[in-house]
């Protein structure tokens, strides 16, 4: 079912409230003003702990709640609404997936409890250039009798530069592997990269960075599915918060159109105005339904899962920067003022419909999948 | 949905009936001339046709939904969710055209308001496929702005006498019955004096002229209306109260136009246009389209189809949930329409010069092409959708 239950509404609704009292977008204009060394709210991230949302897919044995990808698309969608920098996207979607679909006992009972209590910051190291390409990691691991070394550079790391551990791709003799690597560790160097849309990101360098076998997740030959597993939910729940960001920003659109005042009516008495807020509706709703389908796909394994998944993440893109945009435009100058809250909604839309691939990368995989 | 025990012993059995009764030439990918509306004036295609109704009616799998007194399966939503999904899966064409006038307008609208005697009288043909209908809301005066009906329903006590215009009434030619907005109240404001009759078409005053399309087809007419008598019986809800009722077919109707059709559950376009790439010298084993600018606008297209067919699925589970808005209707007619005229805009580019052949052409893509170019109108047009969505579900004030 497509629907939510009155448990799945329950969370949504505690979150809500949640978000909106403690980090409202006000929140976000404070970080990036005052050039925030951590970019997100530790004392937010603790709640979430607390609360459980953290551990949302954490399974129950590790601490966790143990729920589906499903019930993560809900908090996400929530976080969208208030522009909140949160490491749940990175920790408790991303690095969690990555743990937990590579089956390493060692490393899954060293994490994950901390990862659901809310105590630790995990990122994963995808990308290495300007573009989405995760077939082409950008780091090597070579392997001398029990060490392993790394030499690679990734950029556009979530959270990369607050991550305990980072979560590394790369080629092993010719085989995707995924390493488990502290941020601390030497030969590592971090960059912070201060982004548009004032959310966490770094750019990570290593240079002959020394690992021992027990840091790799898993034999090299496994590494493609933890990355698969790792994409798929990771661009499942960005594709949920650019939702919620869409639904925020046409909400206060039409709140303007209402009370904004020209030749002595509202605006929003325009048709050409209405029309095209109309249609913003309804391709929101359009993407909404894709991203819960694409989360419902992965949860139940389904054949089309990865097919829904690029479905998802191209038309959330799209509606979130479409109604951004629209929201710039219908905004006259006032849309175009640092003092109003749009602009942060039009340049978290621009950067997360990039990360993880945009719609453009979503719809020519849409045809390379479908066989075409 | 996650698969529990009683879910999927439904779906073995359904599956396993469909294996066994389902006849191999209603698996075949279904042709425009060959989708069965039924009907007094339906003549089957083919044996196979007329045995897959017949036995998909019996189990009341045509209104899989509808009670079973009246000729429906029964069916719970989740249960009906899981036929069509398996009827997908083997490609079964439907028995009997679910977006049909009288399956996915009328009769939802008299279960939900009827009489008992007009359920008992009514749905049960429909649900067989024994009576074919055709809707008379559209006047020449009255297209966009529907309430101002002038069709004249004159009081004789026991019945109604009927004057007046239609136009528009698609397959009203083929059609054994008719649903109508005409005016009874003269004198009230124009929402107030309409009721909605259903009309027998072979009484004595109808009159029905067919109109050709610009594909080349006549699918709807003209319907005069003289002295055309209806007894009171035949008014569905309140005397008066026909706009109303007539919101209520509407919501079923734009529901029905846009879910009635699961895209996806067709055969990928990309994949035809990969196919004719192919028959090209020296493209045997192409493994991808070459113009790559089609390539992206096909998926482009098949991306947004795919988030359809989850946006009428959702819709679906909304609805069956109670927590269904008048948003949905609209925001599935706005998309439908637009994904049909990109889908049939791309398979005519796909064909080139090949497709564009009037007279015994290779595909009937041109005329779908043409077809579509109506979604947009059709059952309330796409202006009137975002109206819709503006005023009742964003509050934009009126002018
Ligand atoms: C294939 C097909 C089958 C049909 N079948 C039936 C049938 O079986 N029975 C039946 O009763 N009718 C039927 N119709 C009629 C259909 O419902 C009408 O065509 C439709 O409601 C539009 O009315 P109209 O044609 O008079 O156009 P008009 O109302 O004259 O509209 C002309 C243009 O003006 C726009 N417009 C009108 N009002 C507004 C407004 N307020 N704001 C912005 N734009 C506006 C419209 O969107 C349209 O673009 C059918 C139509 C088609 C195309």
């Amino acid at each position: 079912m497509l629907n939510f239950n009155d448990e799945q509404r329950m969370i949504r609704d505690n979150l809500r409230q949640l978000l909106t009292s403690e980090t409202p977008v006000s929140h976000l204009r404070a970080l990036r003003n005052a050039r925030s060394s951590d970019g997100i709210s530790p004392a937010l991230w603790k709640t979430f702990g607390e609360l459980g949302f953290a551990g949302v897919l954490v399974p129950e044995e590790f601490g966790g709640l143990g729920l589906s990808l499903f019930d993560a698309t809900i908090v996400a969608e929530e976080y969208g609404h208030t522009l909140t920098p949160s490491p749940f996207l990175s920790t408790s979607v991303m690095a969690t997936t990555a743990l937990v679909v590579s089956g390493n006992t060692h490393l899954m009972r060293r994490f994950l409890p901390e990862i659901a209590l809310g105590r630790i910051v995990m990122a994963c190291a995808v990308d290495t250039g300007p573009h989405h390409d995760p077939r082409m990691p950008g780091l090597g691991f070579a392997r001398s009798g029990a060490t392993v070394t790394a030499n690679g550079t990734k950029t556009f790391v979530v959270d990369g530069h607050i991550a305990e551990t980072v979560l590394v791709t790369g080629l092993l003799d010719g085989e995707m592997t995924v390493a488990a690597v502290a941020r601390d560790t030497p030969g590592v160097t971090v960059r912070r990269q201060w982004m548009m849309d004032a959310h966490n990101s770094a750019a990570l360098k290593f240079e002959d960075v020394q690992l021992n076998q027990m840091q790799l997740l898993s034999d090299p030959g496994k590494g493609r599915d933890i990355l698969d597993a790792v994409l798929a939910a990771g661009r499942i729940v960005v594709a949920a918060e650019l939702i919620g960001l869409a639904d925020e920003v046409l909400s206060r659109t039409i709140a303007y159109l209402k009370e904004r005042h020209q030749f002595g009516r509202p605006i929003g008495s325009f048709q050409a105005l209405q029309h095209r807020a109309a249609l913003q509706f309804a391709e929101i709703e359009q993407a909404r339904a894709a991203v819960l389908k694409a989360a419902r796909a992965v949860d139940e394994g389904a054949e089309n899962a990865e097919l829904m998944v690029s479905v998802a993440k191209a038309k959330a893109g799209e509606a979130a920067l479409g109604a951004s945009e629209e929201a710039v435009q219908m905004h006259g100058g006032m849309g175009i003022t640092d003092d109003l809250d749009i602009g942060l909604f039009l340049k978290r839309a621009r950067v997360a419909d990039h990360l993880l691939g945009n719609a453009h990368y979503h719809v020519t995989r849409v045809a390379a999948l479908t066989g075409y | 949905m996650k698969d529990d025990a009683s879910v999927r012993d439904f779906r073995a059995e359904t599956r396993a009936w469909l294996e066994q009764n389902c006849p191999p030439e209603m698996r075949l990918p279904i042709v425009e001339e060959e989708r069965c509306w039924g009907g007094r004036k339906w003549t089957f295609h083919s044996d196979a046709q007329r045995l897959w109704l017949e036995r998909m009616a019996d189990r009341g799998w045509t209104a899989p939904t509808w009670p079973r007194e009246y000729g429906g399966g029964g069916l719970s939503h989740a249960e009906a969710k899981i036929l069509r999904e398996e009827m997908d899966a083997l490609n079964c064409r439907p028995p009997l055209e679910r977006v049909s006038q009288a399956l996915g307008l009328l009769g939802p609208t008299i279960l939900a308001i009827g009489t008992d005697a007009q359920k008992a009288r009514f749905l049960p043909p429909i649900a067989r496929g024994e009576t074919r209908w055709c809707q008379g809301y559209s006047e020449p005066n009255a297209g966009s702005d529907l309430a101002s009906v002038r069709t004249r329903a004159r009081d004789e006590g026991d019945h109604f006498v009927i004057n007046g215009q239609k136009i528009w009434t698609s397959h009203a030619h083929l059609s054994d019955w008719m649903f109508a907005l005409v005016r009874t109240g003269p004198d009230t404001p124009k929402h107030a004096g309409i009721t909605f009759v259903l009309l027998d078409m072979d009484s004595p005053g109808v009159d029905v002229r067919p109109i050709e399309l610009i594909s080349g087809k006549s699918a709807f007419c003209e319907t005069f209306l003289t002295d055309v008598k209806v007894p009171k019986e035949n008014v569905l809800g309140e005397v008066n109260d026909g706009w109303n009722v007539s919101k209520i077919l509407l919501s079923n109707e734009r529901n029905s136009i846009s879910t009635a059709r699961n895209f996806m559950a067709e055969r990928s376009i990309g994949l035809t246009a990969l196919d004719r790439q192919r028959e090209g010298p020296g493209h045997e084993s192409d493994a991808s389209l070459l113009d790559t600018s089609l390539r992206e606008r096909i998926a482009a297209y098949e991306a947004s189809a795919w988030a359809f067919s989850a946006l009428s699925e959702r819709a679906g589970d909304l609805a069956a949930a109670g927590e269904s808005t008048a948003a949905h209707a609209s925001v599935l007619k706005i998309h439908y329409a637009r994904l049909n005229q990109l889908r049939t805009s791309l398979m005519l580019e796909i064909g080139g010069s090949d497709y564009f052949e009037w007279d015994a052409p290779v595909s009937d893509a041109a005329r779908l092409w043409l077809r579509a170019k109506a979604n947009s109108i059709e059952g309330g047009s796409t202006e009137i959708q975002l109206n819709i969505l503006s005023k009742r579900v964003l509050g934009l004030p009126n002018l």
